[in-house]
């Protein structure tokens, strides 16, 4: 297969960055996307150009560190699925394909396709901790916990925390993120008791970290390569809401 | 105020404010049916809400809304100056899967039913503009009631007029079309299965909304209500 890239190239945090036009030929379709742009580096190099800069880390869609908006859409076209899962089998033969990076003013852009994402971080620091017992790990049954507790908790777990979410979003919130982690702490009996000081502060912070409000356009749902839903930023309105009657009381 | 100094905090103080203008205009539309009714049943409506029994109701319903109104606008644009600045561009080739042309211009709907919303009141209550067709420039019904329904009916008489309404009720049409959910889910009302349920229920809500105040210049200009 053979493809036309436009693909954004900065040089720094405050250069101006544009798009750059590149041919790639003779593309496997089974290789990922990230494969590709590997093969079309390997080239840049040869020819004395600088290789596209990009993150990855797991190639397996665990890790979180590889998004980048392919073809206007976080994480590419396909759902449930991210950058590094997609296969180059899902364009058509000889498509021009645009790829940028996340956006977002919480995300400054560092170089090329990689930006920063230690906001996200911040957030999960005011998270603080859930009272878990340290030490020799306890019986596996020892805590009860009903069956769609754990599998809500579960599947809100699956969170990567990659920042689709983020970048999808028009006000660029991380509602999605904090609410999969909420709803993922809040549910199970470790991280239950400090539910309302997570709800209070995980949001102060997402604000102070530059990331926006959420005025539920539900973009963020549209892209999350882990199909984490809206319906848990209601839960964590609700939690939020809770906490802050009982500050007031 | 560290409420209000949390996103979700301005957020739920917002759909708080946008439910109750929302549960407001329900009232009005149930007013305005009574023009339905022909002149005997709004002449009627009116002096009664004007009466001195209902006055200090009318007046607490007036601060509460206009506070409403005040909060709403105050945080809607706060709001919109955060976003705006948390995502100064979303790239350059953007597509959007879920969010519709409603959810994305609620602060300009929200601007126009606020320049609508002053209109309004200049002539309908204010009597500033159209005083040709306010109430005061026409004598008294059969009944001696103040003949609102003869200004109502002349009023939508003009396609001008008419038009304007028509077209300030698409807008408000849209800002709920997304609003009425939104608040809802801002409220943390939806559950797993109920969130598509509402989120459907707010959109047709919504719509008949606008519909139903849309009736009335829709009737007038049809000839279907005639003096
Ligand atoms: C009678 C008139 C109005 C009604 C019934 C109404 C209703 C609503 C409702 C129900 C919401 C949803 C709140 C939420 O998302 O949680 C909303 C949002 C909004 N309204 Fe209004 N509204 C009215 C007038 C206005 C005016 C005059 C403005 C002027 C700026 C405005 C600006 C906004 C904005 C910017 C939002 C979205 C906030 C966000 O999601 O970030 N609205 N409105
Ligand atoms: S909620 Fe989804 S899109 Fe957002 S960080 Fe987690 S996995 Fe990524
Ligand atoms: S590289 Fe780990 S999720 Fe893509």
């Amino acid at each position: 297969m053979r493809f036309h890239l436009k693909v954004w190239r900065q040089e720094g945090p405050e250069a101006p960055g544009r798009f750059f036009d590149y041919d790639v030929d003779d593309v496997i379709p089974e290789m990922s996307l990230l494969e590709m742009l590997d093969k079309l580096n390997e080239e840049l190099i040869k020819k004395g150009t600088p290789p596209i800069v990009f993150e990855s880390d797991c190639r397996e869609g665990i890790c979180g560190t590889c998004g980048m908006v392919v073809n206007g859409s976080a994480h590419g076209p396909q759902p449930k699925t991210t950058t590094c899962e997609i296969r180059m089998r899902h364009f058509q033969d000889g498509e021009t394909i645009t790829i940028e990076p996340f956006r977002a003013a919480a995300f400054p852009v560092q170089k090329d396709l990689l930006v920063e994402r230690a906001g996200l971080d911040k957030v999960i620091q005011a998270g603080g901790y859930t009272s878990a017992y340290t030490g020799t790990h306890a019986d596996a049954n020892a805590i009860l916990v009903p069956k769609d507790d754990q599998e809500y908790a579960m599947d809100a777990a699956a969170c990567i925390g990659c920042g689709a979410c983020v970048a999808a979003c028009p006000n660029s919130s991380a509602m999605l993120f904090v609410a999969a982690k909420i709803a993922h702490l809040g549910t199970l009996p470790q991280g239950m008791p400090e539910e309302p000081k997570r709800a209070l502060s995980m949001t102060e912070v997402m604000q102070e970290e530059g990331f926006g409000a959420c005025s539920n356009h539900f973009e963020c749902q549209a892209v999350c390569p882990k199909g984490i839903q809206v319906e848990t930023i209601a839960r964590l309105n609700r939690a939020f809401l809770k906490a802050s009657l009982k500050r007031r009381a | 105020m560290a409420f209000l100094s949390n996103p979700i905090g301005k957020k739920m103080l917002m759909a708080l404010t946008g439910v109750i203008l929302f549960l407001f205009l329900v009232a009005h539309l149930l007013g305005n049916t009574t023009v339905l009714g022909g002149p005997g049943w709004i002449n009627a409506y009116a002096e009664h809400i004007h009466s001195a029994m209902f006055a200090p109701l009318l007046w607490a319903a007036r601060v509460v809304l206009l506070a409403c109104l005040g909060l709403h606008i105050a945080l809607g644009t706060l709001l919109f100056l955060e976003n705006t600045k948390a995502a100064p561009t979303k790239g350059t080739f953007v597509t959007y899967k879920e969010a519709g042309l409603s959810s994305r211009t609620m602060f300009y709907t929200g601007l126009l039913i606020l320049a609508y919303l002053i209109y309004h009141l200049l002539h309908f209550t204010l009597h500033s503009v159209h005083t040709s067709l306010s109430v005061s420039a026409f004598p008294p019904d059969a009944e001696g009631r103040p003949d609102l329904f003869r200004s109502i009916a002349l009023s939508f008489q003009r396609p001008g007029i008419a038009g304007t309404y028509l077209l300030a009720m698409a807008i408000v049409c849209l800002h709920t079309f997304h609003g009425v959910f939104s608040s809802l889910q801002t409220l943390g009302l939806p559950g797993k299965a109920s969130l598509p349920v509402l989120k459907r229920a707010g959109q047709v809500l919504a719509t008949l909304l606008a519909a139903g105040f849309a009736l009335v210049p829709v009737a007038v200009l049809t000839g279907w209500i005639n003096l």
